[in-house]
């Protein structure tokens, strides 16, 4: 499931030509790398599929699990042999992606930045016009 | 009506003076009327055997534009993990902590690419949580966060492989890393393994990036 999730991070550039290759074209600063807010979005994992620079968004692909660990009944939290692993359902799988999305949607871009605690994209504006001027590719990304 | 040279008497011009029509780059509409003597190539400055794909012939230009389908290798490195033994044969039994909010890089690597160069990564770990629902596995290339794995489970060892594409030029880092999704506090990890000739338990972690030129 592709969702839309806010970016936070330094981009230290955009190139057009690197755009139309891999449909990203950006680059960041690796001591504070362009990355997806930290909002709890349960145990899924995600792709990065697109960026949409001039609202410091980015698409990702997220999957849930084939297995989770689950507390036995009345085991601590804090001591591993009291999880075991659970295989999820298709239904318990979609389920996981649905309240993922829903994290997302339903809070606006400032409260979601709010709950991360963390800042919008630091970026250029040069850079971001030139990406509405030379949009990175599609297609490419699309779909992983 | 008579026309003379192609001008309608009615509508013959003052003085009889011949109206000539021009052709336009901007559209492929011919009039009906009397032209100039002129090359089409003086109209479109763009029809030129450069423009036109090879073996192709348009008004008589045979093309000889062909797209770039060569690749080249440009680049592959690789880094292991550097906190394993070199030597496979010795055991290792690691506990890395992570701070709030924070990651542990299990190996990098920094390379310089071509431009137009894409450039494929896979970094990977074997690994056990302490406590599950915290840590994850994370690819980075060029200072991008590319993917993140689901949390690290802490019931067993389990191989976590991530991998991806980008554009890269220039100098930049290839990282796969531990995050801790925690903001409360410091979670561990353990990788563990005893080297053996005849068995090997786990990857302790590596990164690789490989390109090729456009």
């Amino acid at each position: 499931m592709i969702v839309k999730i806010p970016l936070t991070g330094e981009a230290t550039k955009y190139d057009p030509k690197a755009g139309q290759i891999d449909g990203l074209g950006i680059s960041g600063n690796p001591d504070n790398p362009v990355q997806p807010i930290d909002i709890d979005l349960g145990g899924v994992s995600w792709k990065l599929i697109s960026i949409d620079f001039d609202n410091d968004r980015a698409e990702i692909d997220i999957k849930a699990p084939d297995t989770v660990n689950v507390l036995k009944p009345g085991g601590d939290p804090e001591n591993p042999a009291d999880y075991e692993r659970k295989t999820l359902s298709s239904a318990e799988k979609e389920a996981m992606l649905i309240s993922a999305d829903s994290s997302l949607k339903s809070k606006t871009v400032d409260e979601l930045y709010a709950i991360a605690k963390q800042p919008r994209l630091i970026k250029k504006q040069s850079d971001v016009e030139l990406w509405i001027a030379q949009p990175p590719k599609e297609g490419i990304r699309k779909g992983g | 009506m008579i026309a003379l040279n192609g001008i309608d008497k009615q509508g013959i011009d003052i003085n009889g003076v011949q109206v000539k029509q021009t052709l336009s780059a901007a559209s492929e509409t011919v009039n009906k009327g009397v032209y100039h003597a002129t090359t089409l190539s003086a109209v479109d400055a763009d029809l030129a055997v450069g423009n036109i794909s090879d073996g192709v012939t348009i008004f008589g230009f045979l093309g000889t534009y062909t797209p770039i389908t060569t690749l080249s290798e440009d680049v592959e490195s690789y880094s292991d993990a550097a906190d394993v033994p070199a030597n496979a044969l010795d055991a290792y039994d690691l506990s890395n902590a992570v701070a709030a909010s924070d990651s542990y890089t299990i190996a990098s690597l920094t390379q310089s690419y071509d431009v137009t160069s894409l450039t494929f990564a896979v970094g990977s770990t074997s690994a056990r949580a302490a406590t599950t629902g915290y840590l994850k596995g994370q690819l980075l290339m060029d200072g991008v966060v590319m993917q993140s794995s689901g949390y690290l489970t802490s019931t067993e060892t389990v191989n976590y492989t991530l991998h991806d594409f980008k554009a890269i030029t220039g100098s930049c880092d290839v990282v796969y890393r531990i995050k801790n999704d925690d903001s409360g506090g410091s979670r561990t990890f353990y990788r563990y393994g005893r080297g053996s000739q005849y068995y090997n338990t786990g990857t302790p972690g590596f990164v690789a990036a490989g390109s090729v030129k456009i």
